[in-house]
């Protein structure tokens, strides 16, 4: 199953973006922690794509494609920014970024998803995730 | 989001109800404002009814702690959702919050 969107740079849509991969995830029956993950995560690329990337320009749209099989989840977000090195990120878990106000969001991505990749440019990831729960199957 | 403030004896306590987003941190950040203004000492946030925090609501967080903590306050956390603690284990912000089981834990021995 293969789903393809865009949306502005407003943060005030992801809610309604991120909604749209959680109802069909719920709708397949898929575990709650998953669910949950694949949420945050989808939430954390999309602010960064709309902040960092297209920097709130509402002109510019974020692209998100999401495959899905019955053990597995692919989202891609791609924003229309110069690009960004994520390697630069400073670790925040580091005794002395704890108090530093952000930096969580891709280090959560990380963590929270299976595989992260990012294009040369820097302004599209590919995250995925392995279910714990098939989909397509009646529980 | 709703947020509603209540004391026992003296801890504030503030109870958190809903997501803590990028959306709703900013209500959150703005009723947290009259407890930091009024130089509150003992305060619990108490996330009972929060099943989704995001990385804007853990800076909100961590934005609340550095305020009372720059006046000589102490705030705790008390009863997160299994999902919403891991999140701080994660990011190893369970090393700078006090996290307590229930509301009741969080308002002993301040």
């Amino acid at each position: 199953m293969n789903k393809k969107f865009f949306i502005p740079s407003d943060l005030k849509r992801i809610r309604q973006a991120v909604d749209e991969i959680i109802i069909l995830l719920r709708g397949l029956h898929a575990d709650e922690s998953d669910t949950f993950d694949i949420r945050l995560c989808l939430e954390e690329a999309l602010i960064n794509a709309i902040k960092y990337g297209n920097k709130f320009d509402k002109n510019l749209d974020v692209l998100v494609e999401c495959s899905c099989s019955e053990n597995k989840i692919s989202i891609s977000v791609q924003d229309k920014g110069k690009g960004f090195d994520y390697s630069k990120i400073p670790d925040p878990t580091k005794e002395e970024n704890l108090l530093v106000g952000h930096g969580r969001g891709v280090f959560l991505i990380k963590h929270l998803m299976d595989e992260l990749r990012f294009n040369e440019k820097g302004n599209r990831l590919t995250m995925t995730k392995y279910l714990k729960r098939k989909i397509f199957k009646r529980v | 989001m709703k947020i509603s403030q209540k004391q026992n004896n003296d801890v504030t306590i503030l109870d958190i109800n809903g997501d803590i987003d990028i959306n709703s941190s900013p209500e959150m950040r703005e009723a947290f404002e009259n407890i930091a203004n009024a130089k509150t000492m003992k305060v619990v946030i108490n996330l009972n009814e929060v099943s989704y925090v995001d990385s804007s609501g853990l800076a909100t967080l961590v934005e609340m702690l550095k305020k009372t903590r720059s006046y000589g306050g102490k705030m705790r956390l008390a009863s997160l959702a299994p999902k919403v603690k891991s999140l701080f284990e994660i990011t190893k912000l369970e090393k700078l919050f006090d996290i307590f089981d229930t509301e009741e834990d969080a308002g002993v021995n301040f």
